[in-house]
Formats: structure tokens, sequence, C-alpha cells
């Protein structure tokens, strides 16, 4: 176990393994957004209430999904990164930021494009909506944060600690549908309960889910190998790298 | 498919422009994600190649 953790502390390790990964990993993220996509807008019957408007939710709740989790695994890289000093788990700490910007942004936007023919208005100030903008501007406070000191190391402590203290954020936004009331519908998947969802529209969203995780996945890889290149430029490694690639 | 041709796919009964601009949307956010970090580490390898370059010819 320690021994693995030692590997997973290093760089090398990691751009090496992530390499060998990447490629599967992209192809099922491929395969899964583009199925979900295909059988929630074309094949999904249309919602009694809503009709097709409903079909937003194929983008809107797996992108809300994985906005929390990303920043989870922010907090928790963030954490390592303090406990114990790992510089890998700073890298994904930063790296999380972007992509939980714009997969968040995806969700705002989603969800007010959802509720103009729904709820007649793209924005009410109600619990849920603000607390994800919140999130929104909490990813932004990271990204903005690191950029804002000389010294990287002070940089990535300030970040983890930020991005700590935002976790409160996170069961608020989880069940503000429930202790608020609320226009925002409440969770139609529940981890304790049957959904209320009915099953041709439920599985292409739970294929939505898995390939925005993916996604997810690809894109935390892909921006972790790139900074790990940039902080690792001047090692053997990476020069033999950058020779082999002259060909 | 639900729906009867590509026209009506298109015009989901008046919600296709919300549909569709979600989609449009969702899809240029996510390739963004793809795009940045591979183009960082090109550059990287077009930067230290040159880096490389100047110094053997030192």
């Amino acid at each position: 176990m320690w021994q693995f953790f030692h590997k997973l502390g290093s760089p090398r390790w990691f751009y090496e393994i992530s390499g060998r990964w990447l490629p599967w990993l992209a192809l099922l993220t491929a395969a899964l957004l583009l199925t979900g996509a295909v059988w929630g807008l074309a094949y999904a019957p249309p919602d009694f209430k809503q009709g097709n408007s409903f079909r937003i939710i194929y983008f809107h709740v797996p992108a809300s999904a994985v906005s929390m989790a990303c920043y989870m695994v922010m907090a928790m890289a963030g954490a390592v990164s303090l406990i114990w000093r790992m510089k890998l788990a700073e890298v994904v700490m930063k790296c999380c930021a972007p992509i939980g910007a714009s997969i968040t942004f995806i969700a705002l936007v989603s969800g007010a494009i959802w509720g103009k023919p729904t709820w007649g208005t793209w924005w009410v100030w109600d619990a849920r909506i603000t607390s994800v903008l919140v999130l929104f501007f909490l990813y932004l406070g990271v990204l903005a944060l690191y950029e804002a000191f000389d010294n990287k190391e002070a940089a990535g402590k300030a970040c983890a600690v930020l991005s700590l203290v935002g976790c409160v954020n996170i069961p608020i936004i989880y069940w503000s549908v429930e202790w608020w009331y609320s226009l925002h519908q409440p969770a139609t998947i529940k981890f304790t309960e049957q959904s209320s969802m009915h099953p041709d529209m439920l599985q292409p969203l739970l294929v939505m889910i898995a390939g925005f995780y993916c996604f997810f996945a690809v894109a935390l890889l892909l921006y972790t190998r790139s900074e790990i290149l940039f902080r690792e430029r001047n090692t053997k490694w990476v020069r033999a790298l950058v020779e082999k690639s002259v060909g | 498919m639900f729906f009867n041709n590509f026209s009506e796919l298109m015009a989901m009964d008046g919600h296709g422009a919300y549909v569709w601009a979600v989609v449009l949307i969702s899809l240029l956010v996510l390739s963004s994600q793809i795009i940045i970090p591979l183009g960082r580490s090109r550059r990287f390898f077009v930067q230290q190649r040159m880096r490389l370059r100047r110094e053997s010819n030192q």
C-alpha cells in the first residue's frame, strides 16, 4: 500500500501509466457520450408534462453531478498535498479547477435554458441555483488565487485551504432542494430509493452520467500530464522525452 | 427513433432551440477542456525542442 502511495507520488510514474490508459479511457468516454446523447435526444420518450424540453436533463444532470464530484476530488487532492506534501496531489488539485469551472458552467447554462420553457424564467435566486453559482465562483477563486502568487508553493497551499473550506458548499448544494422551498425539483435518482423516472428515460441518463465522469477523468489526466511536463522540464526523463519527440 | 424524421428531431415540438443550444454549448465547452491541455503539451514539446537546438548550437 505504502509503496503504491509512494509510486503514485512520482510524476514520472504517473505520466507513463496515464499515457497507457488515456487512449482507452478516451475511447470509452467518446462511446458513452455519443451513445447517451443519441439515445437521450432521439430515442427516449418525451416527458408527459415538459414535452421534449426535458431532454436537456441528459446534459444538465450529468454536468451537475460531475461538477460536485470534481470539487470533492479537488478538495481531497488539496488535503493530501497539505498533509503529505505530495507534489502530484497539488498538480491534480490545480488541474481540477478549470475542468470543474467548465462543467459547472454547463450545469448553470443548461439549467437556465431549461428553466425558460419549464418555469418561464431563465434565472431565479433559489437555494439550489445560488449554491451552484457559489460553486462556480469557488472554482474561479481557486484559479485566480493560484495565479495571484508568484511563489507557487505558497499558491498551492492557499488553494488547498480554499478548496477545503469550500467543501461546506457541497452538502448545501446536495440537500438544498430538500431544506428550502425551492423552484428546483428534488433529485430524481437516489442511491437509497427507487428512482422516480421511467427506465426508458433513466437508462440513457445513466449512460450520460458515466460518460461525463469518464470525460472528467480524461480531461484531468490531460491537464495533469501537461502540468507535469512543465514542472519537470529540467529532469532527465522529460529531456529524454523531448529528445525522443525530435525523432 | 421517437421522431418521424430529421426536421421533427430538430424542431422537438418547439423546444428544439433550447435543447440544441444546450447540446452545442456542452459540446463547445467540453471540447475546449480537451483542446487546451493537448495544446499546452504540444507547445511544451515545441519550445523544449527549440531550447535543445539552441543549446546544441552553442
